[in-house]
């Protein structure tokens, strides 16, 4: 088993999550859900402490969608007076003002002092369930102006949140896959912006995927039968997040993750990101990946299809 | 099987063995055409033994008892070489390639087994009724049992004579245990049951109680447990921790047998040749008829002790299955007074 010292670039996911509770307005705590493999490795990884993650960024969802304007201005603020800085970007590295439109807004993305290996950056909760286009939400603070990007089905990742006991929430794992899946339900063929793990090849949804085969993996690791509770839970989240469309997305979830079983290029990248990423502490190979792609098909995705089949 | 479209129904026979089996398969159809008048019906025969002039010379007589406007609609359809047979009359090219999808379906979905022994069957059948303590039975009733034919019986019954007792109504009972005769069998078992073993392959092995709950969930009708679970039903002091493997025992009195449940069992269950190799699952195959499973309240099947005791000594656990023989003859010898 590897530990985060052993392997460079790992982060301590309950390290990375503890900072942010100690760092952030504590009235804010019940307005932030933790998503991505942190929040991932946070769910099964806890108990672990040699265990941890390869990822830059701490993504924060700030919900409900009324309140996530205050508690971005709030968080930001704090959060720069205390020292975080920018994100080193050519682009994106300065606040913008009353005069940048709201696309051209940076997100908030800040590394913790003296820190560069992770920074935090705030999204928001979306607006509408059936508008999916990517929407900034505009924040003044006294350091400038900022945009929480809103976009796709980020709406399923704060259904039910998980309270950690640091305060702050985490995404359940089965929603962030229920999200990725929905989010790719082909193999796209936009790449990963500035690569992934030195590789320029892997493509988005692959490497999207691939995280749902790891949270399979990781959820099958910790309870066998895990997956049999999930078509019920998504059931339930899809009805209440997309009341008028759900039987219509339900036959989509499955769709992305059958064309990346069915190519074996496709699945060696979702692979490499799994091994570089959330199981690089028990790496995979490409048939056992291959089979947690069926298990899931068998045990949940086949079931929730069944629902609006019958 | 009856399968339904919008404009046919289809009877699939995997296996036609006498005019019976076919008088009821086209009085199924022909009652199933009755209610749906636009609809054409179709037998479809997958395996017979029976001469394609003779079955068509029974469907001629069968649909003079017919209504006409039934008996125009209803046909036999024979597969052959995975295709349907080259004599299909005016059967409409719709029609046609419906069934020949449904022969496809099936030839992907049917394993084939090896043919069965079935005086072994009338062994077993025997031995079972012994340590059961039910008595005699009669060669009819082993027949019907066992789904084979007088002959069969009588050689089977003729080659255990030492340990069998013959009764004034023609009935038979065994006197003890027929050891030289289970010993001949358990030595060519392996190769006559076409047992199949399974593996794991995920690295994250689902638990055997996983799996059972798996498979009542699947409610398939022609499955129980049998091995070590099975066994200790029985006898719940068999000396084994655990089960080293989940058996499953599938009642398949037919050539072929369909294993798509073995993918929603769990697809991390590939099949495997290496008997060295450790299995997740075995799969041993009743090709008798009557598959002697008991159903308990939760609607689980279980096999029947013989076949558990057979199971055991197929995965090796020599100690064990020589406990549950010696429990099971003092069982029988107990319930049948001897």
């Amino acid at each position: 088993m590897a530990s985060s010292k052993s392997i460079s670039e790992l982060i301590s996911p309950r390290e990375v999550l503890s900072n942010i509770a100690k760092a952030v307005p504590s009235d804010c705590h019940d307005k932030i859900v933790v998503i991505g493999s942190l929040a991932v490795g946070y769910h099964y990884f806890q108990d672990q402490s040699e265990m941890a993650v390869r990822t830059k960024d701490a993504d924060c969802l700030l919900f409900p969608r009324n309140a996530a304007a205050q508690a971005g201005i709030s968080i930001t603020e704090k959060l720069l007076k205390n020292k975080w800085h920018f994100r080193e970007d050519d682009k994106w590295g300065q606040p913008g003002d009353s005069q940048t439109p709201d696309n051209k807004l940076p997100a908030v993305r800040l590394n913790p002092p003296s820190r560069a290996e992770w920074f935090i950056e705030l999204l928001a909760e979306p607006e509408s369930s059936s508008d999916r286009a990517q929407h900034w939400m505009r924040i003044e603070t006294k350091y400038g102006h900022f945009g929480l990007p809103s976009f796709g089905f980020l709406s399923l990742a704060n259904y039910k949140p998980i309270r950690t006991d640091l305060g702050i929430y985490i995404a359940r794992p089965e929603m962030m896959a229920l999200a990725n899946l929905l989010e790719h339900p082909t193999i796209g063929p936009d790449r990963m912006s500035g690569g992934f793990a030195n590789r320029l090849d892997i493509k988005r949804s692959n490497k999207d995927i691939g995280r749902v085969l790891a949270i399979t993996r990781l959820a099958i690791g910790l309870d066998g039968d895990a997956l049999l509770a999930w078509p019920e839970f998504w059931y339930e989240a899809l009805q209440k997040r997309f009341p008028d469309e759900y039987q219509l997305l339900i036959p989509q979830v499955g769709q992305g993750l059958r064309a990346l079983l069915g190519s074996e290029q496709n699945l060696e990248q979702a692979l490499y990101t799994c091994t570089n990423g959330l199981l690089a502490s028990r790496p995979p190979t490409l048939k056992q990946l291959y089979i947690a792609g069926e298990r899931l098909l068998v045990d949940a995705i086949e079931q929730l299809e069944a629902e609006v089949t019958q | 099987m009856t399968t339904s479209s919008n404009k046919v129904i289809v009877e699939k026979k995997k296996t036609l063995s006498s005019a019976r089996d076919l008088h009821d398969s086209l009085a199924s159809l022909a009652m199933a055409l009755v209610d749906q008048a636009e609809k054409q019906g179709y037998l479809l025969i997958l395996d017979t033994k029976l001469s394609m002039p003779f079955l068509q010379d029974q469907l001629h007589r069968f649909k003079l008892a017919l209504r006409p406007d039934i008996a125009k609609r209803l046909r036999i359809i024979f597969a052959q070489h995975g295709d349907v047979a080259p004599d299909t009359e005016d059967t409409p090219q719709k029609d046609l390639e419906h069934l020949r999808h449904l022969i496809a379906d099936e030839q992907k979905s049917a394993t084939p087994l090896n043919p069965p022994n079935k005086k072994d069957e009338v062994l077993l059948f025997l031995i079972h009724q012994w340590v059961s303590g039910k008595g005699n039975i009669t060669s009819k009733s082993l027949e019907d049992k066992v789904g084979c034919n007088y002959r069969t019986v009588a050689n089977a019954i003729d080659e255990m004579e030492h340990a069998v007792c013959r009764h004034s109504d023609r009935s038979v009972s065994l006197k003890y245990f027929p050891q030289q005769d289970w010993g001949r069998l358990l030595a060519v078992a392996n190769r006559t049951r076409s047992t199949m073993l399974y593996a794991d392959v995920s690295d994250q092995p689902h638990s055997y109680d996983s799996l059972l709950q798996r498979l009542w969930r699947l409610n398939i009708k022609y499955i129980a447990v049998g091995g070590v679970l099975g066994a200790k039903r029985f006898h719940d002091d068999l000396d084994i921790v655990g089960a080293p493997r989940l058996d499953l025992c599938i009642h398949a009195p037919e050539k072929y047998v369909n294993l798509d449940f073995m993918h929603a069992l769990d697809p991390a269950l590939e099949r495997t040749r290496d008997t060295h190799r450790p299995a997740r699952v075995a799969l041993h195959f009743i090709r008798r008829k009557d598959a002697l499973f008991d159903q308990d309240a939760d609607g689980t099947l279980w096999a029947d002790p013989v076949e558990c005791l057979l199971n055991l000594y197929n995965a090796r656990l020599e100690q064990q299955a020589r406990r549950f023989q010696e429990f099971l003859m003092a069982r029988a010898r107990e319930q049948n007074g001897q």
